[in-house]
């Protein structure tokens, strides 16, 4: 039943967003022709034309980058909102399928649509960094695999770091589903309520991060750890410590993610208020 | 063939803020019958609904559906009407049966594309291009054309001219699973008492009366209607006893 969800929402909000990736892409390939073409010509008066057109397309450039980032954060508070606290919610909460399937399926197809969005702003820089120099470009990719061929820990690297970066956002979306959940108890003012729910999270975060760096600072606890730390160091080596802050930094961004996402679960079955 | 009873509320209340929409609500419904949810506005009919459909949860008190909590099960043997409009804008009238088609098992497709074209509705139609009155008509086939044991219709008449209730209540009618039970809200009551088996009236989040249209209309020689009125009578300022323009 996840699956069915996840394709009904994913046909909902790709309709919206979609339009923003073809924007942006079909802007960034004429900006890098524009500038191709400028390094060819001759005549200064062209010349002068092709830099007020470069001009004119980077500011649409940044506008669309600007629009398709703020339009993709809003399709996932607003997709949630509305399928989960407002009309859409009477069919979507009276299907025969569990809560947790249907946060899971909004979670992915979100997570999914915002990593295609970063993706796709890629890609367009690519475009434009080839239009500015096509030579410097492939130069640049051809040093990044030469360290990778002398340094194949690198892909480990950046495999971890996309681990990161996908957990980081899926952390990020249950973050605001959890907010939404718990502001759609109230019976007047939900979105106020889930905006107070969210600054109420950020609070509790912020609240455990310096309590915990409080604690760690400690005279108490500062040296035996600058020990450890020391050891881990010339035991594995600076590698070793690498690999342990990025293990950590998963396990801490899944932990998140797990709470959020029970908050929702929890919100939602034992007290969905649907007005 | 199931005997327990389809709908059971035992001591059923639910607050909003301070407010009670229903207090203290003990309620048996048994199956195969067309029963009629009846009261004024505000009375505590949709809660009621809602709570059987697990969109909003009790403040105390269980309700009970087959026997068992809102959830999974119930929401595959309930077929609810609600008084909202529930499609995405972007769905076409395809998009809404195929949902229907794949989430539940007792939909029938075949029902539903017979009904859209009695009723001229095409199935390329986008959901936003509809009137308002058409995607209600929509939300009525998508109920009825499912196999249930329990249709929950939330104000299905409210808010359409009188020729088209007839045909709503036609549809209801000739396209219910026989086997199965309705619970109707409403307030428009002579216009739905004819199809009536039994009626449930509900006045200030409480049950004030559940008995069979045979034995109302036997026992007190009125109409529902005539009952209703007499039951939910209201003090009109300045007048001793209230009447009603007929």
């Amino acid at each position: 039943m996840t699956g069915k969800l996840c394709k009904y929402e994913f046909k909902t909000s790709i309709r919206q967003i979609s339009i923003a990736w073809m924007a942006l892409l079909a802007s960034s390939v004429l900006l890098a022709v524009i500038i191709a073409s400028s390094h060819s010509l001759i005549y200064s008066s062209t010349r002068a034309v092709a830099s007020i057109l470069t001009g004119v397309l980077s500011t649409l450039y940044g506008v669309i980058l600007t629009a398709m980032v703020v339009m993709a954060v809003l399709i996932v508070v607003v997709r949630f909102y509305n399928s989960v606290c407002s009309d859409e919610g009477y069919l979507i909460h009276t299907l025969p399928v569990s809560i947790r399937s249907i946060i899971v399926s909004k979670g992915l197809v979100a997570t999914a649509l915002l990593i295609v969005s970063l993706f796709v702003a890629m890609i367009s820089i690519c475009f434009i960094l080839m239009g500015i120099s096509v030579s410097d470009f492939f130069e640049s990719c051809g040093c990044v695999f030469k360290e990778i061929g002398r340094e194949p820990r690198i892909l480990l690297l950046i495999f971890e770091g996309v681990v990161v970066l996908i957990l980081g956002i899926m952390k990020s979306v249950y973050n605001v589903y959890a907010a939404i959940a718990l502001g759609q108890m109230a019976n007047k003012h939900r979105i106020l309520m889930s905006i107070a729910s969210y600054i109420g999270i950020s609070v509790v975060l912020t609240a455990i991060v310096s309590t915990v760096l409080n604690i760690t600072s400690s005279d108490l606890i500062r040296e035996p750890l600058f020990e450890t730390g020391r050891n881990f160091v010339s035991y594995f080596g600076g590698w070793g410590i690498g690999q342990a802050v990025i293990i950590a930094v998963i396990i801490v961004e899944l932990v998140q993610l797990i709470i959020f996402h029970a908050i929702t679960e929890v919100a939602l079955t034992k007290r969905l208020n649907l007005l | 063939m199931k005997t327990n009873p389809i709908l059971e509320c035992k001591n059923l209340s639910r607050y909003y803020d301070a407010k009670a929409a229903l207090d203290d609500v003990n309620l048996t419904i048994g199956r195969g019958k067309i029963i009629g949810l009846l009261g004024p506005n505000g009375a505590g009919k949709t809660t009621l609904i809602k709570l059987a459909n697990g969109l909003i949860r009790p403040s105390s008190g269980q309700i009970l559906i087959d026997g068992v909590a809102p959830g999974i099960h119930t929401k595959e043997i309930v077929s609810y009407l609600p008084d909202k409009d529930y499609f995405a804008k972007w769905m076409k009238v395809s998009d809404v049966l195929n949902l229907f088609q794949e989430f539940y098992s007792n939909f029938s497709r075949k029902k539903a594309d017979r009904m859209c074209e009695t009723l001229g509705i095409k199935q390329d139609m986008p959901i936003k291009a509809m009137s308002k009155g058409t995607r209600e008509k929509l939300q009525l086939i998508l109920v009825m054309s499912r196999n249930a044991e329990l249709y929950l219709l939330d104000e299905p008449i409210a808010g359409v001219d009188p020729a088209a209730r007839d045909f709503i209540l036609s549809t209801i009618v000739n396209n219910y699973n026989e086997d199965g039970t309705i619970i109707i809200s409403t307030h428009l009551i002579s216009d739905i008492e004819r199809v009536l088996d039994e009626v449930v009236f509900i006045k200030d989040g409480r049950i004030v009366r559940h008995d069979t249209v045979d034995d109302i209309k036997e026992k007190e020689c009125k109409s529902i209607d005539e009952v209703f009125r007499d039951d939910f009578r209201m003090a009109v300022p300045g007048v001793k006893e209230a009447g009603y323009d007929r």
